[in-house]
Parts: structure tokens; sequence; C-alpha cells
């Protein structure tokens, strides 16, 4: 026990000493955690949106407004207006080619240009309509790329624009229009309105301790391996438990109070709604804490060097953070990516932790979050103490 | 790092960009429906025709909901009895503000259905054509450039500040060496693996994505040269920041990260709040991924903007490794 206790402290404070380790165990989880909901948290919410439209308008003088009407419109939805959506640019119709161009050349992302022939089409369409007879309608044209986002987004806008113009035209000829209430709800949400500050805490809370496992467990493991100091040990009476059990609690201890830190952090300062207080996510934590340890372990006995053990850490590490559905949602996926992803622990443990902070349900049942990083715990370890077991013969 | 970096990421990011997007050839959505009346249906299913917007008509809410947790759709919707319900998958988080755009562009053609407006005025779209462009072309560009920026950045830090940490470049003093030069010649190793790690990738998206570049060789070479070259001068005027590798790794890390995120690679300008459009605005990564696009074949841009990026990059570059070097080395003699 003597010596379990100062393994555990020697290991604890020498990385609460280490420049390197607090910023691995502090900085950066908090940094990215700022990070990521500076970046995404107002993406295309209200205020964020500005697409670049220019308009053309070719009508001459002909007794009808229309198309000074759809100017109007326009501009009402332009900056300065409140909620505006758009950043308008008038041009003159013999600069077709140059506003065509913009569009191309992404310096706008849709061109309307409204015909010649705009007030009177309208004009005949109202008269047919009043008559009760068929019409074509007038044409807005417009110019856009439609594999840009951007551009085919405002297209989309300006679709939406159109229909709530017609729907206009049809009120003001007496026509009933039929209203709507319009209403959205999240799929397994169990926040009634998460933010994305609460969608990316549990998140951070998975990504946080597997970056403390993989960068404080192998590098170390390797550096005690490559300087024989493992041997050194070896040659005493102390039992290899003692060191195990010493090192592996030292970092679960480390992580313990990254969790503490970081949800402070995520709720007194990033304003999370997240349940932090709940013993379920603090037991998963736990549990997710020694798999990440073990894959730590795995990664730290697999190879020697500290290059190997820094490449080999960033290889693992890429393709788990980023298919684990926690900077990008993760959708129509190829299957052979798909079995990556039902393989990946983080995906689990990140489902797992969401429903625990009471944020959204899993959208994986509860004993696969458990199982699968189990077995990862399971394989990890048993490879690591196959090989360690292997050396030291 | 400098080969599989590339590689790694481009494959990763761009089947999951290529999943978002609904489809390899468009900006497409897929929605689940599922609505009371079989008018509205037959209605949606004639006006979302060539809108990008695809629909899949489930039997109950129930069929919709799975759809929706199963990940064959991106949205759904549920009319009944003058409700519209739009409903979203919790785990889309921050892409699901992307999709709400959608919502008054679908619930106006749903009154106009339910009414029977007729079309007063219609939108004639016209494609503007920029190249043979799909989705993943689309993001690839930004991938590689991603990719080979934090690659460079990376590579020369790390073996600047481990020079500067195991003291070989105080040991350098006593030679007649110009840090200058001595920093060129280790940035050219770096530049050359870099400069085939990207081409490889190019090549590679192709057999994979099928992303049918049109991709002008030359530009492409000259161009991606310019960008390594940056990106390497950045990594020299981090390593200049501290002399502990780890602090160096560290700074690297964050300001990769930073650049990562906030490019215009993932998501447009268009739905960008005003202070990270600023931020894209500045970094290279945003430009490099303009730039990449262009000599792909699949953006335009003027010839000028291309030769006045492509000389910013490279001088800019070569000027941070020059200058950088030489500070590093004065930094080692004191």
């Amino acid at each position: 026990m003597k010596a379990f206790w100062k393994f555990f402290k020697l290991h604890l404070l020498s990385d609460v000493r280490n420049r390197r380790s607090i910023f691995w165990v502090v900085i950066f989880p908090v940094l990215l955690l700022a990070l990521l909901i500076l970046a995404f948290s107002n993406l295309g919410t209200n205020g964020a949106l500005n697409f670049r439209i220019i308009l053309i308008n070719e009508t001459g003088t002909s007794g009808f407004d229309f198309s000074n009407r759809i100017v109007d419109i326009v501009k009402s939805m332009s900056f300065p207006s409140k909620n505006a959506v758009f950043t308008l640019t008038e041009m003159n119709p013999n600069q077709e080619d140059s506003a065509i161009k913009k569009v191309l050349y992404s310096d706008a992302d849709i061109l309307i240009v409204i015909p010649k022939d705009f007030d009177s089409s309208i004009a005949r369409s109202v008269l047919l309509s009043k008559l009760g007879m068929n019409f074509s309608p007038a044409t807005l044209d417009a110019f856009y790329v439609p594999n840009r986002a951007s551009s085919s987004l405002a297209e989309g806008m300006i679709e939406g624009l159109a229909g709530k113009i017609n729907a206009f035209f049809a009120g003001t000829l007496g026509q009933k229009i039929s209203s709507v209430v319009v209403k959205d709800q999240i799929l397994g949400g169990i926040m009634t309105s998460p933010s994305y500050t609460d969608f990316v805490t549990p998140g951070i809370l998975v990504i946080a301790p597997f970056t403390t496992g993989l960068l404080l467990v192998a590098p170390k493991l390797s550096f005690l391996r490559s300087n024989r100091v493992m041997r050194r040990y070896s040659s005493t009476p102390m039992n290899p438990a003692s060191f195990f059990f010493g090192f592996t609690f030292s970092r679960v201890a480390i992580m313990v109070i990254q969790y503490i830190g970081l949800a402070l952090f995520a709720v007194f300062v990033m304003q999370a709604s997240v349940d932090v207080f709940s013993l379920d996510a603090f037991f998963y934590y736990l549990f997710s804490c020694a798999v990440y340890t073990a894959i730590g372990f795995a990664v730290g006995v697999a190879v020697s060097s500290a290059v190997a053990v820094s490449a080999l850490s960033s290889v693992i590490n890429l393709p788990l953070e980023f298919l684990a559905g926690i900077y990008f949602p993760l959708f129509n996926l190829p299957w052979y990516i798909k079995i990556f992803v039902y393989a990946n622990p983080l995906w689990y443990a990140v489902n797992a932790m969401r429903e625990f902070l009471r944020v959204s349900q899993s959208p994986s049942p509860m004993w696969m979050n458990i199982f699968i990083p189990a077995l990862w715990f399971i394989i990890s370890m048993s490879f690591a103490l196959t090989k360690r077991a292997a050396e030291r013969k | 790092m400098f080969f599989v970096l590339p590689i790694l990421l481009m494959l990763i990011l761009g089947f999951v960009i290529e999943g978002l997007s609904g489809s390899t050839t468009g900006v497409n959505v897929k929605i689940a429906a599922f609505f009371s009346s079989s008018v509205i249906q037959n209605a949606m299913t004639k006006a979302s025709s060539g809108t990008g917007i695809e629909f899949v008509f489930a039997k109950s809410v129930g069929d919709l909901n799975v759809l929706l947790n199963s990940g064959k759709v991106q949205m759904g919707i549920i009319f009944d009895k003058d409700v519209f319900t739009f409903v979203y998958n919790q785990s889309f988080g921050q892409y699901n503000n992307y999709l709400k755009i959608l919502q008054d562009v679908i619930s106006s053609s749903v009154v106009n259905a339910l009414s029977n407006v007729k079309p007063y005025i219609q939108i004639k779209s016209s494609s503007v054509k920029s190249g043979n462009l799909t989705v993943i072309g689309f993001i690839v560009p930004g991938v590689i450039a991603i990719a080979i920026t934090i690659a460079g950045i990376f590579g020369m830090a790390i073996i600047t500040g481990n020079y500067r940490q195991n003291m070989v470049l105080k040991r350098l003093e006593v030679t007649p060496l110009n840090g200058g030069l001595f920093f060129f010649s280790l940035a050219i190793v770096r530049f050359v693996a870099s400069l085939i790690a990207g081409s490889l990738t190019v090549v590679l998206s192709e057999i994979i994505f099928s992303t049918s570049y049109n991709i002008n060789w030359l530009s492409f070479l000259i161009f991606i040269s310019s960008g390594v070259m940056l990106s390497l001068g950045i990594g020299v005027i981090f390593a200049l920041l501290s002399r502990d590798l780890w602090t160096i790794l560290n700074i690297s890390t964050i300001l990769s990260i930073t650049m990562m995120l906030f490019s215009d690679v993932f998501f447009p300008y268009s739905i960008m709040p005003p202070y990270m459009r600023v931020i894209s605005e500045m970094l290279p990564i945003s430009y490099f991924s303009q730039g990449l696009r262009y000599t792909l074949g699949i953006e335009a841009m003027h010839y000028q903007d291309f030769v006045i990026l492509t000389a910013i990059f490279i001088a800019g570059g070569l000027a941070m490794i020059f200058f950088g070097g030489m500070e590093i080395l004065k930094l080692e003699r004191k």
C-alpha cells in the first residue's frame, strides 16, 4: 500500500508540475470548448445569415409598379433593415454580364433579374385570374451556382420569397389563404431547446479524458520503458501491481480534476444548462477514464520511441474524434465508415454522456454504450499485459 | 505525418461532409414527410421537383421518427390539422440551424398548395457554370488546404523546436552557416514531401469520390507549392516563440484548430455570424482553399487575383523562413 501511495503521489505531482500536462489537461479542452462555441453557436441563426444578392430591374415605366414592389420587398429584407438576410446591390440592365461574372467569381451569391415585360405579365395574370381564366406566371430570372452552398441557399430563399409574393397577390385578389401554425421539435431531445453549448459540452467531457489517456499515459510509459526505468523497478522488491495501480489511479485522479474543472467552466462561464452533478454521468465518466487509460497503456506498450508513440496517438486520435459526432453530425455514411463509427468507443461515450447530462436521449442502447467501450478496455489491457509479459522474458 | 495526415483527413472529412450534403452531385436535403392528406403530398412532390429537396413520405409519425433516427433523412415534417411541425434530429447539433433556413421555404410552399394559390410569379433559375462541380469536389480542396497547412506548420515547428531544445542550433553558432539558408534547407525537405502528399491526396480523391477535377497541373503544383511554403514559414515563426518544444506544439495545436474551425471550408460565409466572417477572411486557409479550387477547375477566380495570391504566399513563406530562421539563430547566440 505504501508503494502504491508513493507511485500515486509521484506521478500525480510530476504532471501537476508539468506545463505540457497542464496544457493538455486544462487549457486545451477549455480552449476547444470556447472555440467551438464561438465558431458554431451562431451559425445559420437569425442575424448570421447574409446572402449577397444583385438585383437588376429591366422594366421601364409602364403604368404598373409591380416590379418596384418586388424591389421594395427585397430591400426590406436587406441590410440595414431589421432581421435582414440579404446584402443588396442594385445594378443597371446594361451591367447584366458583369453581374453574372460576380456570381461566377463568388463576389455575389445570386443575381435576380426582373425582365422588361414583368409588369405587363403580372397585370395580365391578375386580370385573367379575376376572370377565372388560365394564365402564365410572370418570370423572375435567377442566376446562381447550384453546388456552391451559399448560392444554393440564396436560391432557396428567393424561391420562398416568390411563394410569399404569390400568397400576397392571391390575398389581395380576395382569395382566402390558409393559416398554418409552424412549430419545431427536436427528436430525442431531453431539454426543450438545447443550445449548441449544451450539445457540445458532453462531447468535450469525452474528448478531454481521451486526450489525457493518450497523452499522459502512452508517452510516459514509453519513456519509462525506453529509459529502462521499468527494468530497474523490476529489480527491486516492489510489487509490480503497486506501480500499475499507483500510475493508473494518478491518471484517473487527473481526469476527475479535469471533469470538475471543465464542468464548472461549461456551466458557470459558458452558460451550459447540462446536469453536471448527475451521478450517472460521473460514474460513466470514471468508466470512460479506465477505458482511455487502457488505450493509453496499449499505445505506450505497442511502440517504444517517443516519436512513434506521438505518431500512433495521432493516427488513433484523428479518426476516433472526427467520427464520434462531436465536431460534425454523422449522416448518410457508407457502410464501411458506419462500421468504424459503430466500433468507435467515443461515439458511444458521447451518446451516453448526452443522456446522463440530460441533453438528449442516446441514439444507441445504453448497454451498447457500456459494452463496446468495455470491449476496448479488455482488448487494450490484454494487449498491453501480454506484450509487457513477453518483453519481460 | 506529411503523407498520412492529408490523406487521412481527406478520407474522414470527405465521407462525413459527403454524407451531410446528402449527395455527391449537389446540395441535397432529404426530408421525411408525414402529411394527413394525399393532395398535399402530391403538391409537395410537384413543388420540390428540381429544388434539391427530396421528400421521403412516411406512413405514420412513428415511421418518420425511425427514418430520422436512422440517419436516412436530415429532417422531418409533420402536417396535421393546420399545424406544421418540423422535426430535427438532436444529434445533428449545429447543422440543424442550417436546415432551419429551409423551414420558411417549405412552409410557404405548403400554404400555397393548401390555399390553391396560383403562381403569379415564378423563379426561372439558371445555373452559372464554374466547372464540373460536385459537393465533395468542393470540400476536398479545403480539406487538402487544412491538412497541408497543419502538416507544414507542425513539421517545421517540431523540427525547429527540437533543434532549439536539444541545443543543436546553439552549436551551429560556431560555424559560418547562415540561419536563413539552414532553415531553408530544412523547409525544402518538408516542402517536397508535402507537395507529393498534396498531389497524392487529389489523385486519391478522384479515385474514391469521383471528383472529376479539370486540373491545371502546372497552376496546381505552383499554387500548392506556394501554400506549403507559407505554412512552413508560419511553422518557423511559431518556433520563434519559445525554446520549449512542447510549448511550440501547444501553440501550434491551438492555432491550427482555430484555423480549421474558422475557415470557410466547411460552412459558407453567408451563414456565418459577422465576427466569424472577419476571422475567416483573415485566415490564409480560406484563400489557400479558394486558390486550390481554381487550379482544380471547379471555381472561377480572376487570373490576376490568382497570381497575386501565389506571389504573396511564396514571398510571405520565404520571408518567414529566412528572417524567422535568422532571428532564431540570433536568439540562440544570446
